[in-house]
């Protein structure tokens, strides 16, 4: 999961600048979910 | 009915009209990016009007709608994020509308032209209401023949100068 919140810093400049609290409880919440092509 | 906003990490998502059994590409959303379409859902309460398609193996992390509407309400980077992602999608899908517009009145309105001999009497009214369309769109797709060359447009006339349009 930290891999995918730095990903997410990264690529997600409007989130980067949450409070670090803020962000691993918005991170929390969310799921990680991986879609095969064709679907 | 959206009950969570994607943030996209990596692969890519086609978002796309179906209706009669035709198909139109609206965007497509990779990383880095969102669908805006499902933005618009969150917000408004509203089902989601069109299909995504992966296009090619896709990881995305899914921010539940409370989450969405908490930051949108708290937190102003992400809130320029997404009126930001309606903007430039808005600005892309009137270029969309355009040219599905502009393309069909072209063809129509060359048929039309051809339809009625070398000189046609008439205002682009007139042949906008033949075609139902409106005057504006039709000067402007006249003027755009006029520029290939196509035809001279006069005032209440048109006339063909190239109908082979080569």
């Amino acid at each position: 999961m930290i891999h995918t919140q730095t990903e997410v810093r990264r690529l997600y400049p409007a989130l980067a600048d949450l409070d670090d609290r803020v962000f691993a409880a918005t991170m929390a919440q969310a799921q990680v979910v991986a879609l095969p092509a064709g679907t | 009915m959206c009950r969570q906003f994607p943030l996209v990490l990596s692969g890519s998502i086609r978002v796309a009209k179906v209706g009669d059994g035709r198909e139109l590409q609206l965007y497509r959303v990779g990383p880095g990016e969102s669908c805006v379409l499902t933005g618009s859902c969150l917000v408004g309460s509203r089902d989601y009007p069109a299909t995504g398609v992966v296009e090619s193996d896709v990881r995305l992390v899914v921010l539940p709608s409370a989450v969405f509407e908490q930051l949108m309400a708290t937190h102003a980077p992400f809130r320029q994020y997404v009126f930001g992602l309606f903007a430039e999608r808005l600005t892309d899908l009137m270029g969309l509308v355009e040219a599905v517009a502009f393309h069909r009145l072209d063809r129509r309105l060359a048929s039309a032209l051809l339809g009625h001999g070398k000189v046609i009497e008439g205002t682009h009214q007139q042949l906008a209401d033949e075609l139902g369309s409106v005057r504006e769109i039709v000067t402007r797709v006249l003027r755009s023949f006029a520029d290939q060359g196509l035809v001279r447009v006069g005032r209440g006339s048109v006339e063909v100068l190239d109908a082979s349009g080569e």
